[in-house]
């Protein structure tokens, strides 16, 4: 029964949608109608995902998707995250959260601003339509199997990890709450002539989609870095791209939206980053679910192609098509009258977010559109990325340093100068000192200076702040979190590693640190059969730490996944992988990985979210 | 408002020279190992990645200074290239696995500096009704 009623469910949202967009447009006696069928897509789609959690439950192995993605033998808690484990489910996870956003909004805005409602309802209701019609027909995770099989497929090991009940829904959360920013400000432009990012209205849902967005990628970048093995924590993947694009321009747009609430400019500018950002969300759920990118986690399904390049042209088409018809309301209110000032700072900001966003998307599609002109398949890898970020990631911090002290609309550049007196000073002793201990790496030496530069001046306006204001403060606390993070990112230039084979007793060393291989141990459980390498590991002659890298292999599964170990300090992580391994012999392979100021990324990351925490923190408004 | 103009055109004619520049150096082609015979001069002395099946018991490994070597064949269509490649192999390498090598030639083999496989997994493998 459950495939069929979660079927019916998700048919009758075809038409509800069509109905409620319609309807709320119409307005009058008909609007009443349509937020009740948006309250009611919203129900009939939240029933139709605890539907599929519960045929995972219940291990109802006549659904394909439930047969292909779960077995008895997987735990209960990774039967709940089927829901979003496979390319069927997550669409349908997708569409929930945004039935469920899109009713928050509109309850939300018919206090706020009624004259909204319709128009932002209609808009989510069109995404809605579209992402009802791949899941009825391309994608269906109710479709049933001519026979049922015994047992299903199983869980891909790599994902029977804690990050897959965190990391996939809070950047789904992130993608699909991009939507919504979209809504209103189509709202804004067609029925009130005027886009005010207002902290009540626009604003919390600008930040919410990127609190996600952050949450998910750093939430990704640690799973990756403890789990997947091989050493990194972003490879500069397709879906690694696709997942931080939205979040450079989003980044861009928290910038010069300030510009707009303060100065009354970029209004038309910043209507662009928000079609932008859905877009991107759009693209980057495209391109993970259309295989039309190679990628390790990329799921492949041609059919979808169609469907969301149909969205994606009517989403530019509408979004564009409005900022183009109000071309006139959406004009500044103040002159741009310097670029030293700190309008300056914010614009140069959105430039440089909106570059990196163009130099990765460049870089993903490149291979793509390459063989389709030339022929010749073409990739690039991590360096041209790292070589492209590197440059715009150290403008960003010098940005980061001057454009605090800028004053608004219109500076001297004398002055200005003036200000930055103290992290000039900082910087400049960071660069004596590195200097003179030969630290020469140019990469890692600019980032010295500009993260010293930056840090210097985002302290010091942390605490000399006159008045109590949440938003600022929580802002310099993300700066300070990004400063540190890009202090752990340049350390990847000072990654080492080397592959060694060991017998029991032998000892391996690499940088100061000693390796002993004591023994192979092997064991099962109900679960999975695990080999482990122990290794002791000295430094400076004193044993620091065992590490038990190891193999696992899940019942079910004919593929060993492997389990790194990681000695953490501070300053660097001891990164060991076991490779191949003769349990008779005694004997395996390792990779040792030397991580220098890894741990700074997560430091980083923890920070920005505790200035995210203070911005949302509940308070009574200060005077 | 002219020299914004030119401002703003200098920045994204600077970035869009920096992108072309930074892609040019850093890309490398991709191509089956059947590919690669056909056009072997065009692929001489450049970083490349060939994809092939690893033959069936072609996999040899030798250790060399404490190191891992693995000396392997792919194949792709009749073709065959010689492959080493010092380091370790995934979990997913084995004999018949698909297997992606970026490195460039040298003499008579392709020396390996990155080796990317995958079985014929089950998790890909579309379950349709």
């Amino acid at each position: 029964m459950i495939p069929e009623i979660g079927s019916a469910m998700i048919t009758l949202v075809i038409p509800a949608s069509i109905f409620s967009l319609v309807a709320g447009l119409l307005g009058g006696r008909m609007a009443n109608a349509a937020w009740q069928t948006t309250r009611l897509i919203m129900m009939m789609l939240v029933g139709a995902s605890i539907l599929l959690i519960l045929a995972f439950i219940a291990n109802d192995y006549s659904i394909a998707y439930v047969a292909h993605y779960s077995n008895r033998s997987l735990p209960f808690f990774y039967k709940i995250t089927g829901l979003w484990a496979g390319l069927d489910g997550s669409l349908l996870f997708w569409v929930t959260i945004l039935s469920v956003l899109g009713f928050v909004m509109m309850h939300r805005l018919q206090k706020q601003a009624p004259e909204l409602v319709a128009v932002a309802n209609a808009s989510v209701m069109g995404v809605i339509f579209f992402f009802a019609l791949m899941l009825l027909f391309p994608a269906n995770p109710f479709t049933r199997l001519v026979t049922t099989p015994a047992d299903g497929t199983g869980l891909n090991p790599l994902l029977q990890n804690e990050y897959m009940v965190i990391h996939p829904p809070s950047l789904y959360m992130g993608y699909v709450s991009a939507a919504i920013p979209f809504a209103i400000a189509m709202a804004m432009m067609w029925r009130r002539k005027a886009t005010d990012i207002d902290s009540q209205i626009l604003r919390p849902w600008l930040y919410l989609c990127w609190t996600f967005l952050t949450l998910g990628n750093l939430l990704g970048m640690h799973w990756a870095y403890v789990e997947l093995g091989w050493g990194g924590f972003w490879a500069w993947d397709p879906v690694e791209n696709a997942a931080v694009m939205p979040w450079f321009v989003l980044t861009g747009l928290l910038h010069s939206m300030i510009v707009q609430e303060r100065r009354g400019q970029f209004r038309m500018w910043n209507m662009v980053l928000v079609v932008l950002a859905f877009m991107l969300t759009l693209f980057g759920t495209y391109l993970t679910r259309s295989g039309i990118v190679q990628s390790v986690h990329a799921f492949s399904n041609s059919t979808l192609g169609p469907y969301f390049i149909s969205l994606m042209i009517v989403t530019a088409l509408v979004g564009f098509g409005s900022i183009v018809a109000h071309r006139k309301s959406l004009q500044p209110r103040a002159l741009f009258e310097s670029v030293v000032s700190k309008e300056g700072a914010y614009l140069l900001c959105t430039i440089l977010m909106v570059a990196a966003t163009v130099a990765i998307i460049w870089g993903t599609m490149m291979p793509t559109i390459t063989e389709a002109i030339s022929g010749d398949r073409v990739t690039v890898g991590p360096p041209y990325f790292n070589r492209m970020m590197a440059p715009i990631g150290l403008f960003v911090l010098l940005l980061m340093g001057v454009g605090p002290v800028a004053k608004w609309t219109h500076d001297e550049l004398l002055p200005l100068l003036k200000r930055i007196w103290l992290p000039t000073f900082v910087a400049g002793c960071v660069a004596l000192i590195a200097w003179y201990k030969g630290l020469l790496n140019p990469y890692m030496y600019s980032a010295a200076i500009m993260v010293a530069f930056a840090f210097t001046t985002t302290v010091h306006k942390l605490f000399t702040g006159k008045r109590r204001n949440p938003r600022r403060e929580g802002a310099y606390i993300v700066h300070l979190g990004f400063v540190i993070m890009f202090l752990g990112f340049a350390g990847a230039a000072y990654q080492g590693e080397r592959s060694v084979e060991l017998h029991a007793g032998e000892t391996a060393s690499f940088r100061g640190y000693e390796f002993e291989m004591k023994g192979i141990n092997y064991w099962r459980d109900r679960h999975k059969e695990t080999i482990e390498a122990v290794v002791n590991v000295t430094y400076a002659g004193k044993e620091i730490d065992e590490l038990r890298p190891s193999h696992f292999l899940y019942v079910g599964s004919e593929q060993p996944t492997s389990e790194v170990d990681i000695h953490r300090r501070f300053g660097e992580d001891v990164y060991l992988i076991m490779g191949g391994f003769d349990y008779d012999k005694k004997s395996a392979e390792f990779k040792i990985m030397i991580n220098p100021l890894v741990n700074l990324i997560w430091l980083g990351g923890a920070i920005m979210g505790l200035g995210i925490g203070w911005m949302w923190w509940p308070r009574r408004k200060y005077a | 408002m002219n020299r914004y103009i030119v401002g703003t055109i200098l920045i994204v004619a600077g970035l869009v020279y920096m992108g072309v520049t930074v892609f040019r150096s850093s890309m490398q082609y991709y191509v089956t190992v059947s590919e690669f015979r056909s056009n072997e001069s065009k692929y001489d002395g450049k970083t490349l990645k060939v994809a092939g099946k690893v033959k069936e018991g072609s996999v040899q490994k030798t250790v060399d200074a404490g190191m891992p070597v693995y000396t392997f064949t792919v194949v792709d269509a009749g073709q065959e290239l010689q492959v080493v490649y010092r380091g370790l192999v995934p979990d997913t390498f084995k004999a018949g696995s698909d297997v992606v090598a970026t490195g460039h030639m040298q003499g008579d083999h392709f020396e390996a500096n990155h080796i990317l496989a995958k079985c014929a997994s089950k998790y890909e493998a579309k379950v349709q009704s």
